[in-house]
């Protein structure tokens, strides 16, 4: 147990042969958006220059030497790829145009079929399945509107909207979420 | 020789007896020395008032650490005194027509305003200028006048005017005691026959302010490696003693930013440039060397460090073990400047320990990388070679003839190919001057 909790992408860990997925990386660049992974020399440019790494500990360079590496679970299962603020400030500087951000969300939209989906965007979703929107219509901005001068809301028909997220396979994707969360309950 | 002699008549020279060298560097120079040698005669056609190249303005040589100019002066006058060398400084080449054994090479040679073959260069003319303008070839650092020599061992030593900032005072004609300064002369049109053709324009810089997050031309205190080099030059603008532009201090911390410009496909130059880790180190090196007491921190941020050549690892190893030169892998992320101190500060990630550096120097110099000089692509256009993609000249059989282009009697030689360092531009020349000299030999066959 004590070894499990040591073993986080910010550090030095072993790697153990089991842990290494070698297909990994080839599944990652072969969605759309993933293409540019490897080409990654993994010369820091994209870390040098975030603005999330320039306060906690998060290594746009670590993750996607953990993809090439193959430690699938590692990504997939923490909270590394959520921690991108998606600037896209690595992606413009990038020598090799890895194109990390379009990376990261090939690696959440993974990560999130497996249930490992970062709460936050979890309630984000099913937010938007409910109401249409991220965040609830309320009478304070239906006045801001008014004022500014802006035409009013319209309510979205939230059952064609469940129709396309029904197809798309978003209530599988929540539904992968939310077992997850009852179980670490 | 060119120098105080008659009138060459370029117009009677015969075309299998004649090599045309294009570009005065080292690479040039090399191939023109060696066709000569071999009793042909070489017309030497140079763009800038000087033959020598970059390797004239820099200070020391890597991995000897031998003096560039202590090097590249004899030979500069040895390609002046050669009987068979014609110079055409000042000189730019219009058009190529005609093929191997027979070209026409058409050349525009500039208006000096000055009599090479009056001129003696004893700099009489200088302090009567009143016209002062930025200095070239101390890359802008350093002051000139009107009319000038860049530097002290410019070949030929000619003075020359410069048209566009000249304000037709005639105080230098009056204090001319040799009636060398003529300021009707108008431009020259040459026609030279000659058999084969060597292409030796070398590189320019990558324009490193298209980093904008890097400062360079924000802040003062960020330079390029050829502006460095001019600042510990001992013939610089600032006599050898290294500094910083804002305040004049010794800086105690310098930091090095490899790969700017090169292997960026962002930026359109996905090649490595072969020569910019190794100058890199040595411009570190030379902190050390020249105050040795004052600066204390020398960091390189590099993305790899390519030390592929005789004697370029060891070079490597004794700058981090003897000179204490720290390198840090990790391409820079930012930098901004402090308001007050005028100090540099730069983010970067140490790659090799996952840390975020945020880090102060009070000085920080950018490495560029290399790209084909302008005006190649006609140049090519005129002998009828594509450029490749990158932009350099194309080789047809690398393996096999590694300065032959794809046209019968042009050869390339130095950075117009590639990027290469100072023996490889040098063995180059001596290559493409062989292969000259048998197309000449064999009167255009090969």
């Amino acid at each position: 147990m004590e070894e499990t909790e040591k073993r986080s992408y910010r550090g030095d860990f072993p790697v153990r042969d089991e842990d290494v997925k070698a297909s990994f990386k080839y599944n990652v660049a072969d969605m759309v958006g993933g293409e540019g992974l490897l080409r990654c020399l993994k010369c820091g440019a994209c870390s040098g220059g975030c603005p999330v790494g320039a306060v906690i500990d998060y290594r746009p360079r670590k993750v996607l030497g953990n993809v090439l590496l193959g430690l699938k679970d590692e990504v997939l299962s923490t909270d590394q790829i959520w921690l991108c603020a998606a600037c896209f400030t690595c992606e413009e500087r990038c020598v090799q145009q890895v194109n990390f951000t379009d990376v990261v969300t090939v690696l959440r939209n993974m990560a999130s079929k497996e249930g490992h989906a970062a709460q936050g965007y979890v309630k984000m979703a099913e937010m938007v399945r409910q109401n249409g929107r991220v965040s609830a219509r309320t009478g304070l901005v239906d006045k801001m509107r008014e004022q500014l001068g802006l035409p009013p809301l319209h309510d979205p028909d939230i059952t064609q909207l469940q129709g396309i997220m029904k197809a798309a396979g978003l209530n599988e994707v929540l539904a992968a979420n939310q077992k997850k969360e009852v179980e670490s309950d | 020789m060119t120098i105080a002699d008659e009138k060459v008549d370029f117009g009677s020279m015969r075309p299998a007896e004649t090599a045309v060298v294009v570009g005065g560097g080292v690479a040039g120079m090399q191939a023109a020395l060696d066709i000569a040698d071999q009793g042909y005669q070489v017309v030497l056609v140079e763009k800038t008032p000087s033959i020598g190249g970059v390797m004239a303005m820099l200070d020391k040589t890597f991995p000897t650490l031998d003096c560039s100019a202590c090097i590249l002066t004899p030979r500069l006058s040895q390609v002046s005194r050669h009987p068979n060398i014609k110079l055409l400084t000042y000189s730019e080449i219009k058009g190529i027509s005609g093929e191997a054994g027979n070209f026409r090479v058409q050349v525009l040679k500039k208006a000096r305003r000055v009599l090479e073959d009056k001129c003696s260069g004893c700099g009489d003319c200088v302090p009567h200028c009143p016209v002062q303008v930025r200095n070239e070839f101390d890359q802008n650092l350093g002051y000139r006048k009107a009319i000038y020599i860049g530097f002290p061992q410019n070949t030929p030593l000619v003075y020359t005017i410069d048209k566009d900032n000249c304000i037709k005072c005639e105080l230098c004609v009056k204090s001319c005691q040799r009636d060398a300064i003529d300021l009707s002369m108008e431009d020259e049109q040459l026609e030279i026959p000659a058999g084969a053709i060597v292409i030796a324009t070398g590189y320019e810089l990558f324009d490193v302010s298209q980093y904008h997050r890097l400062g360079y031309g924000r802040f003062k205190n960020v330079i390029n490696a050829l502006e460095y080099e001019r600042i510990i030059n001992a013939a610089g603008p600032t006599g050898g003693k290294l500094m910083r532009l804002s305040d004049g201090k010794i800086p105690k911390s310098i930091g090095f930013i490899q790969c700017v410009g090169a292997r960026d496909v962002q930026k359109g130059v996905p090649y490595c440039s072969r020569v910019c880790c190794m100058y890199g180190i040595k411009n570190a090196v030379m902190s050390k060397e020249l105050q040795h007491d004052i600066v204390k921190n020398v960091t390189v941020y590099y993305a790899d460090i390519r030390a592929y050549g005789k004697g370029f690892e060891e070079f490597y190893t004794m700058a981090k073990e003897r000179f204490g030169i720290k390198f840090i892998r990790g391409r820079v992320g930012e930098v901004s400047e402090d308001s007050k101190t005028k100090n540099v500060k730069i983010w970067a990630e140490n790659t090799e320990t996952g840390e975020f550096l945020k880090q102060e120097h009070e000085l920080l110099v950018l490495c560029p990388g290399i790209l084909p000089p302008k005006g190649l692509k006609e140049l090519a256009d005129y002998v009828g070679l594509e450029v490749s993609v990158d932009g350099f000249i194309p080789i047809q059989y690398p393996a096999s003839n590694p300065v032959d282009t794809a046209v019968p009697g042009v050869y390339v030689a130095g950075c117009a190919e590639s990027a290469k360092d100072i023996p490889d531009s040098v063995a180059a020349g001596s290559a493409a001057a062989m292969r000259a000299s048998i197309t000449l030999a064999q009167g255009g066959e090969q």
